[in-house]
């Protein structure tokens, strides 16, 4: 994506729809038959089968809190259905790939951006992966890049076994079970002790079925001393009728390893955004979130940072944009439970046209922890008076040593700003966007130019929204 | 004695993730013989409590609270309901031995004045018991209210602690609340700035240590345009000492030109502290400006090392800011009966002497703020 | 010995990426009144801030001698004790501890300073007197919401009730407000009156020397002491400034 795009824009970019025919779409509804189909199809060893079915238990039994969060009430299970693939196979190469699939994912410019700034791609495609590849010199240092199913058919087996939903457990809450019963597609990552890619990997998430839910897994592995930027994207197009994501991330890095996971994303705004990314650090290790929030009907979005190694630190940079029709509650938590563990928290959120926008975070603080070190910081924007943005952090802090601090601020622009900006010859929308250009840059200057951009986008599509 | 326990206090009107534990809070009281054809006639003022008449009055601590409160408050000598004028400035005085709850309705008039102070203090020689004050204020056009709240109970008692507040057009309440003791104390306040211009401020400090709990929510409800509300809570939690803190800053659509502000400071001295904080902004209007902090963990280091130039070290800092909250107390006590429950608590935590010196300061001193007796 | 209340030898300090003060040696004799002065981000201010013992500096060579000890190691807490005093230009905001509590605390802290409670108060209400302070102020929090003038009070009060041995005031600062400079000068005059103390004042803003008997006068420059004097150095440098000196500091590189 270049940078001339920004000036013609338009939401016709992400809303395309591409026709089902000839697709596999199994039946709406949660059972232990579809849990069992799913299993088959992809011809999964005994174990995860049985963690499968454990977690539809647990999706039967768990409750969605009552006490807190948006509502999800428009979001029916019966009429989900949890899995729907192509009869394409997974390619190496994009000329493989079926013309329509391509196609959506040449306008998203997946394969421009391969080809200039990446280390390698992963592309889903509704519930399965449909290209996968990797530059070879990476490859050849032994990092790995491939979908979970495939790895579970090779020598990471028994890795994946140890690390596949223990850091998010289906007991965690109700859509963490509902992903261990029919998760799909998704990534495995492992990037071998101290190696360190110049370049990012990237995987990019297309639903394309209405009434469908993506429940896509990422699971990496940075070894010690290693280095690994990971970037996710995502988007849909808009139906009528609900859609559900309900992913899940695992992040694993190891002793003095550093990790940058970058998520923009753009879902569609029937979508129930569900996901849950969780990360464990080692000694020394750095996590690094950068997470931008655009698309979706209803975002239920936590990334989580475990600091359990001495030293460890973590950073989360996010920005969260609530227009007309959304209801987004999003934040962090970060949990420092070694000594001389640091975190730190900048977000920002803008609230527009009658959005809803929540920012949500816990950060606690374990008796062990001495000398932790914790930060957060979350500015809010509200850009008319038809729209809502609340503040929500707990703070648990058990250890004396210890010190978090807290700010948090709730305004709009100021008229003087605009008064000034267009005493300068901008026009009042001009202006706005400016001044929501310039509250986003701390988060835009995080991302790779290519993101900032289309972030920028993003802004652009939704302060002109507005007017019309 | 027959106990029941009154769960869901002091819940604040946004929530989060329940693990937390930090949504609500629970509290085993005596139980009373509830019986709900109370007869409010029986009230020692001349106009009783009218059991409409503050129903929709938002309460801090939450309904089983209120419930409570009412139900405990049976005596005539412990409901009251006073009427200020703007000719009559008042001083209501409350004060609670062991065991003492009541119930105290106090509406002001437009322009009128009145000072509230609500004392609890036993001896450690008292029977275990739980105190319990359940205050409502409604104040009218321009009314200005002070309230003083002391909670000075050694850790045998509990305590419980229910505000209710109204204000109208530009009427206004400065709210100083210690907590120096008690085994659990757990007080909600909830504040509804309804008049336009109306204004609160509010500021808690407390001390807790050994096993004490410590349970407090605030809730300001900015309704009026161009309302101020400033809340400032601040402590010192030592030993293995608990304290939740809720704290919620609600600028409701309508609420133009309103500004909050939210600020907690908390120095952690001890090993086996809990300190959880939940400081939340709700805002539904755009014309507004609301913002918190928090500050935990030990004493800043510009204060560090501006106390070591003058002499102290770290630990010595540490103790400055325990005992302050005491002499705070003491030396800005508005009744007799304040400055003695804060000075029983000097005396056992400070010591005789100290506790000495502070009565004598408290006597040379002006004190802070408008003298009340 | 008695003529070296505070003995600076070959004093290097900075922070831990720059030096900033270079081989420093300053000796001031017990009751002289000695001026500090030079251009704005010369150092003067990380100088008192050295001789306090403000762990944001690091020592990296010399010695700081004070009444006839070593205290180049030692914490602030212990050279505040032994007799030295830094009033803040800017001084810290303390919500929560009542000036009286504080006061009691730091006058606690002092053998020399025993007093009983009653005699503690009538030294402070006869102190805040002299300042021009309502005795209201004793129950405020220390330093919050005070003004620039009453901050300065604050100051002067606990310089007069310590009684240090040798007072450093941080004045350096131009900005000072009529008020807060009078309140200083008062300060000082209290101060040289009711104990023979060492006085260095630190500054640019020669109006606040005006009623000062200045014994030296020193200059520094980028770190550097570059030229010392009598009394008469003031005139000389509020005619022609620091120009002068800043030759020299750059022949010094």
């Amino acid at each position: 994506m270049s940078a001339s795009n920004v000036s013609d824009v338009d939401r016709s970019l992400y809303d395309f729809v591409k026709p089902e025919e000839g697709y596999e779409r199994f039946a709406d509804g949660l059972t232990p038959d579809i849990v069992r189909a799913i299993s088959s199809k992809k011809d999964e060893p005994d174990w995860m089968l049985e963690l499968r079915l454990k977690s539809l238990d647990i999706y039967q039994d768990l409750r969605m809190p009552s006490n807190w969060g948006p509502s999800i009430e428009g979001l029916d299970m019966d009429h989900i259905s949890t899995y729907v693939t192509s009869k394409a196979k997974q390619a190496k190469n994009w000329d493989e790939v079926p013309t329509e699939i391509k196609d959506t994912f040449e306008k998203l410019g997946i394969p421009e951006a391969e080809r200039t700034s990446l280390a390698g791609v992963g592309a889903q495609y509704d519930s399965e992966l449909v290209y996968h590849n990797m530059r070879e010199e990476v490859a050849e240092q032994g990092v790995v890049y491939s979908g979970i199913e495939e790895a579970l058919h090779g020598p990471y087996e028994d890795m994946i076994r140890e690390h596949f939903m223990s850091l998010v457990p289906p007991t965690d809450h109700k859509f963490a079970a509902l992903h261990g019963a029919v998760w799909s597609g998704g990534s495995f990552v492992y990037v071998p002790e101290g190696v360190h890619l110049d370049f990012p990997l990237q995987s990019y998430f297309r639903l394309n079925a209405a009434g469908a839910g993506q429940f896509e897994h990422t699971l990496i592995i940075v070894e010690p001393g290693a280095d690994l930027h990971f970037i996710e994207g995502c988007s849909a197009p808009k139906y009528n009728v609900a859609n559900l994501h309900a992913g899940c991330v695992e992040l694993f890095v190891g002793k003095g390893a550093r990790l940058r996971y970058s998520t923009i994303e753009n879902w569609s705004k029937n979508m129930y955004n569900l996901n849950t990314k969780r990360a464990r650090v080692a000694e020394d290790g750095v996590m690094e979130w950068v997470s931008g929030s655009f698309g979706s009907h209803v975002s239920y979005l936590y990334p989580t940072t475990i600091l359990a190694g001495a030293r460890s630190s973590c950073e989360f940079t996010g920005i969260t944009f609530a227009g007309a029709t959304q209801n987004l509650d999003t934040g962090c938590k970060v949990v420092l439970a070694a000594p001389d563990t640091k975190a730190s928290v900048s977000t920002k959120s803008l609230s527009k046209s009658g959005g809803v926008s929540t920012f949500r975070s816990s950060v606690m603080v374990t008796r062990n922890a001495e000398r932790a070190r914790a930060s957060v910081s979350c500015q809010s924007l509200m850009l008319d008076d038809q729209s809502r943005s609340d503040t929500i952090p707990a703070m648990d802090v058990r250890c004396k040593s210890a010190s978090v601090g807290h700010e948090a601020t709730i305004g709009r622009i100021s008229d003087d700003t605009i008064l000034y900006l267009m005493s300068r010859g901008a026009t009042e929308q001009e202006a706005r966007t400016m001044v929501v250009n310039g509250f986003a840059n701390p988060i835009s200057k995080e991302l790779p130019l290519e993101y900032a951009v289309e972030m920028n986008n993003l802004i652009k599509l939704e302060m002109e929204g507005a007017i019309g | 004695m027959a106990t029941s326990t009154l769960e869901r206090l002091n819940t604040p009107p946004a929530q989060t993730w329940n693990y937390l534990r930090i949504n609500d809070a629970v509290l085993e009281v005596p139980a009373i013989a509830n019986d709900p054809a109370r007869d409010y006639s029986a009230s020692v003022d001349a106009t009783p409590v009218r059991p409409d008449a503050h129903a929709g009055l938002e309460m801090g601590a939450g309904d089983a609270a209120t419930a409570w409160l009412t139900s405990a408050a049976t005596s005539a000598a412990s409901r009251h309901t006073v009427r200020v004028s703007s000719d009559s400035p008042q001083l209501v005085e409350v004060n609670l031995s062991a065991g003492d709850v009541t119930e105290t309705n106090v509406e002001l008039g437009p322009d009128a004045e009145a000072t509230i102070v609500v004392t609890a203090s036993a001896s450690p020689a008292d029977a275990p018991s739980t105190t319990g004050n359940l205050l409502r204020i409604t104040a009218a056009r321009g009314a200005r209210v002070t309230l003083a709240e002391l909670v000075a109970l050694p850790d045998s008692h509990q305590h419980l602690d229910d505000v209710g507040i109204e204000l109208g057009q530009g009427a206004s309440i400065e709210v100083r609340q210690y907590v120096l003791g008690a085994g659990t104390a757990v007080l909600g306040l909830a504040a509804n700035l309804a008049g336009a211009r109306s204004s609160l401020t509010l500021a808690t400090r407390y001390l807790a240590r050994g096993r004490e709990r410590l349970d407090l929510n605030h809730v300001v409800r900015m309704r009026g345009t161009d309302t101020r509300a400033q809340v400032d809570e601040s402590g010192v939690l030592d030993d293995d000492a608990e304290k939740t803190l809720r704290a919620t800053i609600d600028l409701v659509r309508g609420a133009k030109g309103a500004k909050g502000r939210e600020q907690e400071t908390v120095l952690v001295a001890g090993d086996g502290v809990v300190n959880k904080t939940l400081p939340v902004i709700l805002c539904d209007e755009d014309d507004v400006a609301g913002d918190h902090g928090a500050t935990i963990g030990s004493v800043s280091q510009d204060q560090l090392s501006y106390l070591a130039d003058r002499g102290l070290t770290e630990e010595d800092a540490t103790e400055l800011f325990s005992s302050a909250v005491i002499d705070d107390a003491v030396l800005s006590a508005p009744t007799g009966a304040f400055r003695d429950a804060a000075l029983a608590i000097a005396r056992d935590l400070l010591g005789d002497q100290a506790a000495n010196d502070l009565a004598e300061a408290e006597a040379s001193f002006e004190p802070r703020g408008g003298d009340a007796r | 010995m008695t003529d070296k209340l505070l003995d600076i030898a070959g004093l290097c300090a900075g922070t831990e990426d720059a030096t900033i003060l270079h081989d420093i040696d300053l000796t001031l004799a017990p009751g002289t009144t000695h001026v500090l002065m030079g251009p704005n981000g010369a150092g003067k201010s990380t100088l008192g801030h050295v001789i306090m013992g403000d762990p944001t500096y690091r020592t990296s060579a010399g010695t700081i001698s004070f009444d006839g000890a070593d205290v180049t190691a030692d914490t602030a807490d212990k050279r505040s004790l032994a007799g030295i005093f830094l009033s803040y230009q800017a001084p810290v905001e303390v919500p929560g501890v009542p000036l009286y509590s504080f006061l009691r605390t730091i006058a606690g802290k002092r053998p020399e300073l025993k007093m009983t409670s009653r005699q503690f108060r009538a030294r402070v209400g006869e102190l805040a007197q002299q300042l021009d302070m309502d005795s209201s102020y004793l129950t405020r929090e220390l330093n919050v919401g005070f003004s620039g003038g009453e901050k300065k009070k604050v100051e002067m009060l606990q310089l007069l009730l310590l009684q240090p041995k040798l007072a450093i005031l941080d004045e350096t600062d131009s900005g000072l407000d009529v008020d807060a400079l009078a309140v200083v000068s008062r300060g000082i005059e209290a101060y040289r009156a009711s104990c023979d103390g060492t006085l260095l004042v630190i500054t640019h803003n020669t109006r606040i020397l005006e009623r000062l008997d200045v014994d030296r006068t020193h200059v520094m420059v980028k770190g550097r002491l570059v030229a010392e004097g009598g009394a008469d150095l003031i005139p000389k440098i509020d005619r022609e400034g620091f120009e002068q000196f800043e030759q020299t500091g750059d022949g010094d590189r």
